[in-house]
C-alpha cells in the first residue's frame, strides 16, 4: 500500500509537482518519428506531462516542440501554415521559428522589437532510433541524449509503436515489473504468439508456474530475477531490468527479438505505453516485423487514424468468454499487451493504493515505488538528480540465463546484463 | 453511442462509488533479525511503531542468536503468530540458522531481505546468499538499508 499523500506524489506528473519534476530531469520519447516524416508537414498534437504541445518540423528540417498556443488569442496552432521555416497562425499571422520564438507579427512594424518579446515555451526534440525524444527540464541540467540500445541499433535491427493507455502511468508501469502476473495472464503466449513460441526456456516456464523471485537493487533501478529449476540442480533465470523512471525490458526467448517498454505520463490519467522490439546483431526479419505491425508480441492494432488500441474500453476490449472458457486466453482479451491493459484500466484512472493488500512477490514494485519516491523527493527538496540519466544506467539488458544455484544473479549474470556490442542477446 | 460497460466502469464519476468498507483483516510479521547489524537496524525500526510487527530478540544483545536455544520459545511464538517471516541480513551475515528458522516458519511466507549489497565483498554477498536463497519465497538485496521500513509499511507492518 501506499499512504493517500504518497500515491498523490507517485502519480501527480503535472508542471510543478515533484514527480512531474522527476520526469522532467530525463530525456522522454515524445513521439515516433513517422509521425513527422517529412520537411514542412503538418504539425501533431502532443500532450506530455500534463502540457499541451505542439510538434513540428520545419521547411529546413528542424524539429520543434513547442506550446500549442498562439500567445495572441490562444489559438491552436495545430491550425498553423508551416512554411518558410516557421510555423504561422492562422489567426492573424503571427509566425514561430522551432525554439518558441515569434519571428513575425504582421500588424506592428519589424523595427519597434515587438515580436522579439514574445516566445513560446519550447521544448528541444531530437531523433535518436525511429523515436523523437524530448526533454522538458531545466537547460542547465539537460543530460547526454539517451544511450538505450534498441535506439542505438541500426534501424533495420529495431522497431517501435506505441498505444494510449487510459490509465495513470504508474499503475502501467507497475505491470512491466510484476513478473509474479505473468504465469497467470499471459499462459496462453509461449505456446501461441509467434515472437514468443519455441524457445528451449518457455519449457522452463511451463513446467513451473510458481517461479521463485529476487530483487536486486542496482545504481540506476532494479533488476527482478525469476528463478526456476533447470537441469543438474541448477536454475533458469528470467531477468528484467526497471530502470528510472520508466523504463523495463523483458527478457528474451530463444533467438525472437528482445522487447521492452517505456510508460510516459500523458496526463494524471492517462500515458503512452511505448512498445520496442530489437535484436542486437541481426536485422529483424520481413515476418517478425509483419508480426509487430500485425499486433503480436507486445504490441497491438489501433482504431485507424490512432493510437488508440483497436480493443479498447468502449467496446470491452473485445472480451471473449467462449475463448476465455477453453483456455485459449486467461482473461478471455486476446493480446499481451491488451491483456495488461485492460485490467489495469479496471483500476480506474489512479488506482487507489491505500486498499491495496500487496504480498511478497510484489517486493519488485514496492522497491521501485521507494526508489521513484525517495528520488523525487530528493530532487524537490536538495535538487539531487536523479538516477537513470547517465549512459551506464541505460546500457542495460535484459537475459535468459541457466547459472549455478549459489551465485547471486547481478554478479554471475554481470556480462548478459549490460550491452556488449556486435554480442547477441543472452537467452535461452 | 451509449458507454461500454468498461468505459462506464472505468470513469473517474464511478470511482467513487467504490466500497470503502475494509477489504483485509491486519496481518502479522515477525522480523528476525541475522546478524548484530541487522539487530541494531530492527531496535529502530521498532521504535517506528509498526503496530502489526514482531521484531525478535531485540533486547538479547549481540550475539543472541548463538544462545537461540535458550530462546526458542519466544522465537517460536512470534513466527507462530505471523503470516509472513522477515529475516533481516546485512551482506556477509553468516546466516546460519536461516534453515532453522525457515524449519519453524513452514507454511508462512518466508522474506530474505539483505541489506548493504552494495559494494559487499563477492564472497561475503554469496555467503549470506546461500544461506538465505534456499528459504526464502521472496529475496531482496538492497543496497542500503532504508528500504526495511519502505518494505514494512507497504506490507502493512
Amino acid at each position: 500500500m501506499l499512504r493517500q499523500e504518497q500515491n498523490e506524489l507517485a502519480t501527480r506528473t503535472g508542471p510543478g509537482t515533484a514527480m512531474g519534476k522527476l520526469f522532467r530531469s530525463y530525456w522522454v520519447p515524445a513521439l515516433l518519428a513517422e509521425e513527422l516524416p517529412e520537411d514542412g508537414g503538418p504539425p501533431v498534437r502532443v500532450k506530455l506531462l500534463s502540457e499541451r504541445l505542439l510538434a513540428w518540423r520545419d521547411s529546413t528540417g528542424r524539429y520543434g516542440l513547442m506550446d500549442e498556443f498562439c500567445a495572441h488569442r490562444g489559438v491552436s496552432l495545430w491550425f498553423g501554415r508551416n512554411e518558410e521555416g516557421g510555423l504561422r497562425c492562422p489567426y492573424h499571422g503571427w509566425k514561430y521559428d522551432v525554439t518558441g520564438q515569434c519571428v513575425e507579427v504582421p500588424s506592428e512594424p519589424a523595427e519597434n522589437g515587438f515580436c522579439a518579446r514574445i516566445k513560446l515555451a519550447a521544448y528541444p526534440l531530437v531523433q535518436v532510433g525511429d523515436i523523437l525524444w524530448t526533454y522538458m527540464g531545466p537547460p542547465e541540467q539537460q543530460p547526454p541524449l539517451p544511450e538505450w540500445e534498441f535506439a542505438r541499433v541500426p534501424a533495420a535491427q529495431t522497431f517501435t509503436s506505441k498505444r494510449v493507455q487510459e490509465c495513470n502511468w504508474m499503475q502501467a508501469m507497475e505491470g512491466g515489473i510484476d513478473s509474479s502476473h505473468v504465469s497467470w495472464l499471459h499462459r496462453g503466449a509461449l505456446n501461441h504468439d509467434p515472437l514468443f513460441k519455441g524457445a528451449k526456456g518457455n519449457q522452463y516456464n511451463l513446467r513451473d508456474a510458481k517461479p521463485v523471485f529476487e530483487v536486486v537493487e542496482m545504481p540506476g533501478g532494479l533488476y527482478i530475477g525469476a528463478r526456476r529449476n533447470a537441469e543438474d540442480g541448477r536454475y533458469y533465470w528470467r531477468i528484467t531490468p526497471w530502470v528510472m523512471p520508466s523504463f523495463t525490458m523483458v527478457p528474451p526467448r530463444g533467438d525472437h527479438p528482445v522487447h521492452g517498454h517505456f510508460w510516459i505520463p500523458i496526463d494524471d490519467e492517462n500515458c503512452w505505453a511505448w512498445s520496442f522490439d530489437y535484436h542486437p546483431v541481426r536485422a529483424l526479419t520481413a515476418q517478425e516485423l509483419q508480426h509487430m505491425k500485425d499486433g503480436h508480441g507486445i504490441h497491438v492494432t489501433y482504431v485507424p487514424g490512432s493510437f488508440r488500441p483497436a480493443a479498447n474500453k468502449d467496446n470491452d476490449y473485445l472480451i471473449d468468454r467462449a475463448a476465455q472458457q477453453r483456455g485459449d486466453t486467461y482473461s478471455g482479451v486476446a493480446g499481451i499487451a491488451m491483456q495488461d491493459a485492460s485490467l489495469q484500466e479496471s483500476m480506474g484512472p489512479i488506482v487507489d493504493r491505500t486498499r491495496e493488500n500487496l504480498v511478497s512477490t510484489d517486493n519488485g514494485i514496492i522497491m521501485a515505488r521507494h526508489r521513484l519516491l525517495r528520488a523525487a523527493r530528493a530532487l524537490a527538496e536538495k535538487g539531487v538528480l536523479p538516477p537513470g540519466r547517465e549512459a551506464e544506467h541505460q546500457r542495460v539488458r535484459s537475459a535468459a540465463v541457466i547459472l549455478p544455484p549459489d551465485q547471486p544473479f547481478k554478479e554471475a549474470a554481470a556480462e548478459a546484463l549490460r550491452v556488449r556490442e556486435g554480442v547477441a542477446q543472452s537467452s535461452v | 453511442m451509449s458507454l461500454s460497460e468498461s468505459a462506464r466502469a472505468t470513469s473517474a464519476a464511478e470511482a467513487r462509488f467504490r466500497l470503502q468498507a475494509p477489504n483485509a483483516r491486519p496481518r502479522r510479521l515477525a522480523v528476525i533479525p541475522m546478524d548484530e547489524q541487522a539487530r541494531a537496524l530492527a531496535v529502530g525500526l521498532a521504535a517506528q511503531g509498526f503496530a502489526h510487527t514482531s521484531f525478535v530478540a531485540l533486547s538479547e544483545g549481540e550475539e543472541w542468536l548463538a544462545h537461540l536455544a535458550g530462546r526458542t520459545r519466544a522465537v517460536l511464538e512470534a513466527i507462530e503468530a505471523a503470516q509472513t517471516v522477515v529475516l533481516l541480513a546485512t551482506a556477509g551475515a553468516e546466516a546460519a540458522l536461516a534453515g532453522t528458522l525457515a524449519e519453524a516458519a513452514r507454511g508462512r511466507t518466508l522474506i530474505g531481505l539483505i541489506l548493504d549489497s552494495e559494494g559487499a565483498a563477492p564472497e561475503a554477498l554469496e555467503r549470506s546468499l546461500a544461506a538465505l536463497r534456499p528459504h526464502a519465497a521472496m529475496l531482496v538485496l538492497a543496497e542500503g538499508r532504508d528500504y526495511v521500513a519502505a518494505m514494512l509499511e507497504a506490507l502493512r507492518a
